[in-house]
C-alpha cells in the first residue's frame, strides 16, 4: 500500500533480551482508523512505544509516509507528523490545560488556530485554559489528552486504551472526535484498546495480538467481525 | 546586642542569602533538568572570577566583567556538554566525577595561565551607604539586586518562554516531553550552557567581596551543592534554602565562631535531607 | 587460593629486601605511595565492590593521622603512647564511621545521598582541625613531634608489609561467599533487602572497617613522616583517592594499589619538573578512563578483567534438610483494611482478604487497578496508609522489607530483579545468607538449596549453567534464577507480579507446572499478579479481582469465570 501513512513491516521489538512484540507488519491509510485489539500484557503499548521510537527494534522496519524513521529518535518522529497520546501519566499535571496543549504544537503562533480545533472536540477544554491539569477529573483528562494528541493537525495519531475506566458519555465523545479527525481531516490513527465495543465503532479494521503477534485481521464492518474478536480475547 | 548589629545582622542575612542564591542557580538549574551534579561548577565559577579579572586588567568597565564572564562560562558549559557530560547521561554518578576532573584541568589550565598567586579585582561600586543610620557596603546590596535580576530572569525564562515551557516539560517527564517534539537533547545543552554561563556570573560577582585564586570555586562548589541537594529543582525552594541556612550561617559565624559557621550550611543541609528527603522542595 | 599466598609472600620479600636496593628519596616517596595504596583500597572496596562512591575516605586517613600526632605532641612517644594513640585512631575513626554510616544508609536511601554525605564529612574534619588552634596546630598541622624512633628502612617495611597484608585480606574477602555480598549490594541492592538481608548494616559494617584501614594508613604516615596538616582529611584528597581508584581499575583491588602507588610515586618526581601539566594531565586522563574506559586503565592495558576470574569454581548443589510443611491452619497472609493513598488520590481502599498455605491465589484486574501497590504493601511494612497485615501471624507494622522476609515472605518482582555481575551460582549463595552466614575467608563448595528450588533449577536447565553470568542468562533464565533465589529463602508466603510477562509458551508452561507445584507438593502460600486469565485459570485456586482500587471480587475460578462483573472490567462490554 504505497499511500499509507503509517507501515510497519517485520517489526520485533521488547525490553532488554525479552522479545514482546514478534514479527509485526501492519499499515495504516490517510483517513482510516486501525484498532490493536488484545488482551493486558499482550504486547499492544509495547508496539505503540515502538512505533513512536521509545523502544529500538530488535529487527524490523517503521515508516511514516515515505520516510524510513526507524532509526530516529522521538522527538524527529514527532516532527514527522506522528503524535502519540500514551495510557499513563500522560499530561504535565501541574501545568495548566493551555501549557499542555501548547506543548503539543511546535510553534506558539500557530495556538489560536489549533484553538479553535479544539473548541469544536471538546468545548469545556477551552473554557478551563488556565486550570492546572492535574484537577481535571479522569475523563477530562482523557479528553485533554485527545485533544492535544489531534492539536498539531498531525498525519499518524497513535492512542493508547484512552477508554480504560471512561463513562460511557465520555467513550461516546471520544469515539465521535477520533471519527471525525479521520473522516474529515484525514488522520490516520492507530489505537489500541481492550473494550471491544469501542473499538467496532471507531475503527475501519482490526487486528488482534496475542502473545506479541497478529493472529487475526480484518474490516470491522464484516458481520463476524465482533464473534472472531471476542473468540480471540475470550476469558 | 544592639539595634545598630542587629540591623548590620539583618543585612547580612540577606546579602549571603543572595550571594549564595546567585551561587547555585545554576547548579540546581543543571541539576534540575539533566539530573545530574555539575561539580566543575565551581571551576567556572573560578573561569568566570578570572574573566572579571582579565576585563579590569584591559582596563575595560568592571561593569563589562560581567557579561564577559557569563560568556566565558557558557562557551566552556557548551564545549563541556558535548564532549564530557552527553556520553555519561544515565550515568549521574560518574558524571559527578568527569565534571570534577573537569573542574582539575579547568583549575590547572587556569594555574598555567594566570601563576598560583591570589590577585584582586576592583569592585565597581565602592563605598558605603547610610541604611537606617548604619553604613553598609553599597556592593552587598547591589548583588541583592543583581540576586533579583538572575531570579527574576531565570523564572521569567521558565515560566513565559517557549524555551521555558519545554524545559519544565523535560523536567517533569522527559519521555512525554521527546514524544511531543521536544528535542530534550537540546534543551539540556542549552541548559548545561545557561548554567555554566551562571556560575561564570556568579564567579564575577563575588570577587570585589573576595580575592581570585585558581581554586577560590571549591568551597562555593560545596555550598551550592548542598543547597540544590535540599532545593531539589524548584527555584523557590532554592530561594527559601539560601535564606534560611544562609541565615544560620551568618548568625552561628557572628555569635559563635566563622568556622563553626563555615560548616553550617553543609551539616544543616546534610542533616536536613537524612530526616527529609526532599527537603524544602514541597 | 594458593596462588594468592605466593604472590603476597613475592611481594612482601619485595618489600621487605626494598631498602637495600632503593635510595632515600625513593624509599620516602614509596613509603608514602603505601600507605595512600591501602587507603585507595578502602575506596575500592567500598565504590568498587559495594557501589558507594565515596569522596570521604580521606577523613579516616586525617583522623588517623591527628590521633598518632597529637598523642605524640602531648604526651611524647613511648611505645604505651604509641598503643594508646592506636586505639585511640581506631575508635575515633570507627566512631566517625558510623555516624557517617548512619546518616548514609537506610531504607530508602539513594546512592547519590550518601556520596554528599561522604563530603561533607572530610569537610567537617577539615574545619574542626583548623578551628584547633595551638593544640591541633591550625592551618600549617603539626610538626616536630616525637615519634617513634624507627630508621626510615624500617618505615618503610612496616608500610610495605601493612599494605601487602591488608591488600591480601582483601583479596581473600572480595573472593569468598561473604565478598559476593559485597558485589549483589552494589549490582541490586533492592533485591539484597528483599531476600532477608540488612543492607543498612552490612553497608555501616563495611563502611567501619575500611574507616579502620584507613585510620590505620594515616597514623602509620603520621609516624613516619612527623608531619600532619588538616589537608591529609580534606576532601580535595578524597576526591583524589577516587581518581587513583578510577584510573586503577575499579573493582579489582590490585589496579587501584598498583595505581596509586604509580600515580604518587611518579607524582613526586614529575610535580618537581613539571607541576601543573602533570595535575592537568592526570584530569584528563581521568576524564577519558570515566568517559570511555569505565574499568579503569590497568584493566585496559593488560586486557585482564576480574569477571572472568579463573577461581570461579562451580560448587556442587545439595538438598538442604526439608522444612516442616507450613501449618495449615495457620493464616498466612492476613490483610484488615488495607489502604494506599498519595494525597487525595487512592489506589487502594479497605482491601481485606486471607490466605492459608497451600492456596495459590491469584490478583487480576486492569492496569491502575493497584495490584502492584498492593503486592508493595505485603512486603514493606512502610508502604501502606492504613490498615492491618499480618504474615504467618506477624504484624509487619511499618517494618522494612528485609524484616518482612524474616517472618517468611519471599517477593519476585516483575522485571526479573537478579544480580547482574554475579554468576547462577553465586546468586543463589547470596538468597542463602539470610540463613547461613557466609564464610568471609573461602568458597563454600557445595551449595544446599532446598528441593523446590533444586527442581525449579532443573527444570529450566540452569543447574548445567551455574557458571554463567545472570546477565547473560535469556529473559526466561533470568526470571526462573529470581524465582528459585526467592524459594531458596525457604519462605512460606512467595508473592508473584507478573511471573509470566515476556515468557514462550513453553516456558509459561514451565513456571506453571513450577507454581503448583510449590503450593501443593511443598505447601507454600502464593499470590500471584497476573494479566493472562489463562494461564490463572490453569494454576489457581482462587482468584481476587482488583478493580480501581477496590476488592470486587473474591473466589474460585469458576465464580470468577461466570461473573458478569469481570467481564465488564475486562472487556468493556458495559457499553454493549
Amino acid at each position: 500500500m504505497s499511500g499509507a501513512i503509517l507501515s510497519v513491516e517485520g517489526l520485533s521489538s521488547g525490553y532488554g533480551a525479552a522479545t514482546v512484540v514478534r514479527e509485526v507488519s501492519l499499515q495504516v491509510a490517510p483517513g482510516e482508523v486501525l484498532v490493536l485489539l488484545g488482551k493486558n500484557g499482550m504486547g499492544k503499548s509495547t508496539l505503540l512505544r515502538t512505533i513512536m521510537g521509545y523502544l529500538r527494534p530488535h529487527a524490523g522496519r517503521i515508516c511514516v509516509g515515505a520516510t524510513d524513521v526507524t532509526g530516529e529518535p522521538v522527538h524527529r518522529r514527532a516532527a514527522h507528523g506522528v503524535s502519540y497520546a500514551p495510557q499513563e501519566r500522560a499530561l504535565f499535571q501541574d501545568l495548566s490545560v493551555r501549557d499542555n496543549l501548547r506543548l503539543g504544537l511546535s510553534k506558539d503562533r500557530d495556538f489560536e488556530q489549533a484553538l479553535g480545533r479544539v473548541r469544536r472536540a471538546f468545548p469545556f477544554l477551552a473554557e478551563r485554559l488556565a486550570q492546572p491539569a492535574g484537577t481535571l477529573s479522569g475523563g477530562e483528562q482523557k479528553m485533554l489528552l485527545v485533544a492535544r494528541a489531534l492539536m498539531t493537525a498531525p498525519r499518524l495519531v497513535l492512542v493508547d486504551e484512552v477508554t480504560e475506566g471512561l463513562q460511557p458519555s465520555v467513550v461516546d465523545r471520544l469515539a465521535t472526535v477520533l471519527r471525525r479527525a479521520a473522516a474529515e481531516e484525514r488522520r490516520a490513527i492507530l489505537l489500541v484498546e481492550q473494550h471491544v465495543h469501542f473499538a467496532l465503532s471507531v475503527a475501519d479494521r482490526y487486528a488482534v495480538l496475542k502473545l506479541g503477534t497478529i493472529v487475526a485481521t480484518g474490516s470491522t464492518r464484516d458481520p463476524d467481525a465482533q464473534a472472531v474478536i471476542e473468540s480471540q480475547l475470550r476469558v | 546586642m544592639n539595634g545598630a548589629a542587629v540591623l548590620t545582622l539583618g543585612l547580612d542575612i540577606v546579602t549571603t542569602a543572595a550571594i549564595l542564591f546567585t551561587v547555585a542557580t545554576g547548579l540546581l538549574i543543571i541539576f534540575g533538568v539533566m539530573k545530574i551534579v555539575n561539580f566543575a561548577h565551581g571551576a567556572f565559577i573560578t573561569l568566570g572570577a578570572y574573566a572579571g579579572l582579565v576585563a579590569s586588567e584591559l582596563g575595560l568597565s568592571p561593569w563589562l566583567g560581567l557579561p564577559l564572564a557569563f560568556l566565558a562560562g557558557a562557551a566552556c558549559g557548551a564545549l563541556v556538554e558535548r564532549c564530557v557530560v552527553r556520553p555519561l547521561y544515565g550515568r549521574p554518578l560518574d558524571a559527578i566525577l568527569a565534571t570534577w576532573g573537569l573542574g582539575i584541568i579547568i583549575g590547572e589550565l587556569l594555574t598555567l595561565v594566570f601563576g598560583r598567586e591570589v590577585q584582586f579585582v576592583g569592585s565597581p561600586l565602592s563605598g558605603t551607604v547610610d541604611v537606617l543610620g548604619e553604613a553598609y557596603s553599597v556592593y552587598r546590596l547591589f548583588l541583592v539586586v543583581a540576586a533579583l535580576i538572575v531570579g527574576g530572569g531565570f523564572a521569567w525564562l521558565l515560566g513565559a518562554t517557549r524555551l521555558g515551557l519545554a524545559t519544565r516539560a523535560v523536567i517533569m517527564n522527559e519521555d512525554l516531553a521527546r514524544g511531543l517534539g521536544i528535542n530534550a537533547g537540546w534543551v539540556r545543552f542549552i541548559t548545561f550552557s545557561l548554567g555554566s554561563g551562571l556560575a561564570g556570573l556568579a564567579g564575577a560577582l563575588i570577587t570585589p567581596l573576595s580575592s581570585v585564586d585558581p581554586n577560590m570555586g571549591v568551597p562555593w562548589l560545596l555550598n551550592a551543592f548542598m543547597l540544590v541537594m535540599v532545593s531539589g529543582a524548584s527555584l523557590g525552594a532554592l530561594l527559601a534554602a539560601s535564606v534560611l541556612l544562609g541565615g544560620a550561617q551568618v548568625v552561628i559565624s557572628s555569635l559563635a565562631s566563622p568556622i563553626l559557621g563555615g560548616l553550617t550550611i553543609v551539616v544543616l543541609a546534610a542533616l536536613l535531607l537524612r530526616v527529609r528527603p526532599k527537603g524544602f522542595a514541597r | 587460593m594458593s596462588r594468592v599466598f605466593l604472590v603476597a609472600l613475592l611481594c612482601l620479600a619485595a618489600v621487605l629486601a626494598g631498602p637495600l636496593l632503593l635510595d632515600t628519596y625513593t624509599i620516602n616517596i614509596l613509603i608514602r605511595s603505601f600507605l595512600f595504596a591501602a587507603v585507595a583500597l578502602s575506596v575500592d572496596l567500598l565504590w568498587g565492590y559495594s557501589g558507594f562512591l565515596t569522596f570521604g575516605q580521606s577523613a579516616f586517613f586525617g583522623v588517623g593521622a591527628y590521633a598518632a600526632a597529637l598523642c605524640f605532641s602531648q604526651f611524647g612517644y613511648s611505645p604505651w603512647i604509641g598503643l594508646l594513640s592506636l586505639v585511640a585512631a581506631l575508635g575515633a575513626a570507627a566512631l566517625l564511621a558510623l555516624v557517617q554510616g548512619w546518616l548514609s544508609f537506610y531504607h530508602g536511601s539513594t546512592p547519590l545521598y550518601a556520596s554528599v554525605v561522604s563530603l561533607v564529612v572530610p569537610v567537617v574534619v577539615t574545619q574542626i582541625l583548623f578551628s584547633g588552634g595551638i593544640f591541633t596546630g591550625s592551618s600549617s598541622g603539626l610538626t616536630a613531634y616525637d615519634t617513634p624512633d624507627f630508621e626510615i628502612e624500617d618505615w618503610f617495611r612496616i608500610a610495605g608489609v601493612f599494605m601487602v597484608l591488608v591488600t591480601t585480606v582483601a583479596v581473600i574477602f572480595v573472593r569468598s561467599d561473604a565478598g559476593r555480598v559485597l558485589v549483589a549490594l552494589r549490582d541490586n541492592e533492592a533485591r539484597c533487602a528483599y531476600l532477608g538481608l540488612n543492607t543498612a548494616r552490612q553497608r555501616i559494617l563495611l563502611l567501619v572497617v575500611t574507616a579502620c584501614i584507613a585510620a590505620i594508613a594515616g597514623w602509620l604516615y603520621a609516624g613516619s613522616s612527623g608531619v600532619v596538616a588538616p589537608e591529609l582529611a580534606g576532601f580535595v584528597f578524597g576526591t583524589e583517592l577516587v581518581i587513583w581508584v578510577a584510573l586503577g581499575g575499579r573493582g579489582t583491588l590490585l589496579g587501584p594499589v598498583l595505581g596509586t602507588i604509580l600515580i604518587d610515586f611518579t607524582s613526586s618526581y614529575a610535580s618537581g619538573s613539571l607541576p601543573f601539566l602533570w595535575k592537568l594531565l592526570l584530569g584528563i586522563a581521568f576524564i577519558l578512563v570515566i568517559v570511555a574506559l569505565p574499568q579503569g586503565l590497568i584493566p585496559a592495558v593488560t586486557g585482564r578483567l576480574r569477571r572472568k576470574r579463573a577461581e570461579n569454581v562451580v560448587p556442587g548443589l545439595a538438598a538442604a534438610k526439608p522444612r516442616p510443611r507450613p501449618d495449615p491452619d495457620q493464616v498466612a497472609i492476613y490483610l484488615d483494611s488495607v489502604s494506599r493513598s498519595f494525597g487525595s488520590l487512592k489506589i487502594l481502599e479497605a482491601i481485606s482478604f486471607k490466605a492459608r498455605p497451600g492456596e495459590l491465589v491469584s490478583l487480576v484486574g486492569p492496569n491502575g487497578a493497584g495490584k502492584t501497590t498492593l503486592m508493595r504493601c505485603l512486603s514493606d511494612g512502610a508502604e501502606r496508609s492504613g490498615g492491618r497485615i499480618a504474615i504467618n501471624g506477624h504484624d509487619i507494622g511499618t517494618l522494612p522489607p528485609y524484616r518482612c522476609v524474616g517472618f517468611g515472605l519471599g517477593r519476585k518482582f516483575q522485571t526479573a530483579n537478579v544480580f547482574d555481575t554475579l554468576s547462577v551460582a553465586e546468586c543463589l549463595a547470596v538468597a542463602r545468607v539470610r540463613l547461613h552466614l557466609p564464610s568471609f575467608w573461602r568458597r563454600a563448595d557445595t551449595l544446599e538449596l532446598p528441593q523446590a528450588a533444586l527442581d525449579i533449577l532443573r527444570a529450566t536447565s540452569l543447574d548445567q549453567a551455574l557458571a554463567t553470568p545472570a546477565m547473560l542468562l535469556s529473559h526466561g533464565q533470568k526470571q526462573a534464577l529470581e524465582l528459585a533465589m526467592v524459594v531458596a529463602l525457604e519462605p512460606s508466603v512467595v508473592l508473584l507480579d507478573e511471573p509470566t510477562a515476556g515468557l514462550t509458551q513453553q516456558e509459561r508452561r514451565q513456571i506453571g507446572g513450577v507454581l503448583t507445584d510449590l503450593a501443593i507438593t511443598h505447601g507454600l502460600c502464593l499470590l500471584l499478579v497476573e494479566h493472562d486469565l489463562d494461564f490463572v485459570r490453569e494454576i489457581s485456586s482462587r482468584v481476587v479481582v482488583l478493580h480501581q482500587g477496590r476488592l470486587v471480587l473474591d473466589g474460585t475460578v469458576q465464580d470468577v469465570i461466570a461473573s458478569e462483573l469481570v467481564r465488564t472490567i475486562y472487556a468493556g462490554a458495559a457499553h454493549g
